[in-house]
């Protein structure tokens, strides 16, 4: 028979952040009156010889209260503008939890550098939700999650790093 | 912001076990010459305040050396040159996930006994050298294997590995340390299994045709 018997630690946090810009995909900046964001995450931290986990990952996701509005043509009748469907930011966020699960792969993988400095000598996964008001729908642009949400990555270095210090 | 700081403890077994019978669904015993099956278990303890695991599930998955052996529609009979050696066989690693559902209530009833202060995920893979199809040419349900009676032997073993391990002296919450694996013991040599004499390599397929036109 084969044992073998690994600790991984599980650490969830949320916290919110309010925004005043969001950069579009151009770079143009876009000041914002609504910015409120929460973020939840998932982040598990474990020897590098953890079975499962082989590399670190840093991935994130953004839900906006625009996510179920579409800009409809006006056929057949129908308006032209924005459809229904805009919800407000307390109803976005009400009664999420972090991810249950693993992030599969990296999309930020400035964040990750930054993590494996602090968490050197471990490997780590994180996943991360990011709540949001600012969508780019509102002003006809699309925007740069990583660019627009970059003071909230900083905001949970900071605190990670406090956390973890 | 708000932390919730809290850990899962990940278990990795495996054995080998050597079945001397399997069971049909057609409830058909079939004494075996070759019965050889490693398992390899995946059991993942988290504190009942977790947020991930909010039940227990015990879920197996039988893989068979058999397992890409194509039917001929030529010559009506399978391609056994896609039988893969045991020995070549998915024989390393456990489960990588978690398992999602139940499909074993009676071992999952077992483990809940003896795991009471946790929740627990396990998931098993039971690599096997028996599949209904070398028995009987007909594809039905009746010469099917039943997995759940066929394997209970091995079920049983893994519970025993299971129960002997958490009343070791090794298995204590308190000694968790991030980082430092709690115990690794070494693998267990496949020789340990009896392996059949080694016959010539059509004779499969000559037992096989003979029971087709039995």
């Amino acid at each position: 028979m084969i044992i073998k018997d690994n600790i991984s630690r599980l650490i969830y946090f949320d916290g919110n952040y309010s925004l005043n810009r969001a950069i579009d995909s151009n770079g143009g900046e876009i000041f914002l009156e609504k910015g409120q964001t929460r973020y939840l995450a998932r982040l598990e931290l474990a020897a590098p010889d953890y079975p499962e986990i082989s590399e670190n990952q840093v991935l994130f996701d953004v839900f906006t209260t625009w996510n179920d509005v579409y800009w409809q043509k006006g056929n057949h009748g129908a308006i032209r503008g924005f459809s229904s469907g805009l919800i407000t930011f307390e109803e976005l966020v009400r009664e999420k939890r972090p991810p249950q699960k693993r992030a599969d792969r990296t999309n930020h993988s400035e964040l990750r550098d930054e993590l494996a400095d602090l968490f050197a000598g471990n490997h780590f996964n994180l996943n991360l939700r990011i709540y949001s008001e600012v969508d780019g729908k509102e002003f006809h642009r699309n925007l740069n999650n990583l660019k627009t949400y970059q003071s909230v990555f900083t905001d949970i270095l900071g605190q990670l790093n406090n956390y973890w210090s | 912001m708000l932390i919730k700081d809290t850990f899962s403890r990940l278990l990795h077994f495996a054995g080998n076990y050597n079945l001397e019978e399997a069971f049909t669904k057609g409830r058909q015993r079939i004494p075996l010459d070759d019965g050889r099956v490693r398992y390899l278990v995946r059991l993942e303890l988290a504190p009942l305040d977790n947020q991930e695991l909010r039940t227990n599930y015990g879920h197996y998955n039988v893989h068979t050396t058999w397992g890409h052996v194509p039917y001929d529609f030529g010559t009506k009979s399978y391609d056994l040159s896609g039988i893969i050696p045991f020995e070549n066989f998915n024989l390393g690693l456990p489960p990588q996930k978690r398992a999602i559902n139940t499909n074993h209530l009676q071992l999952q009833a077992e483990l809940a006994e003896l795991i009471t202060e946790s929740y627990f995920d396990f998931n098993a893979y039971i690599c096997s050298t028996i599949d209904g199809r070398q028995f009987s040419n007909r594809n039905n349900q009746e010469s099917e294997i039943d997995n759940q009676r066929t394997y209970q032997p091995v079920f049983t073993a893994i519970v025993n590995d299971i129960r002997s391990y958490l009343s070791s002296d090794q298995f204590q919450l308190e000694k968790l340390v991030l980082g430092e694996p709690v115990l690794v013991v070494e693998p267990e040599p496949l020789e340990t299994l009896v392996k059949p004499e080694e016959k010539d390599q059509d004779v499969p397929l000559k037992r096989f045709k003979k029971l087709e036109f039995d």
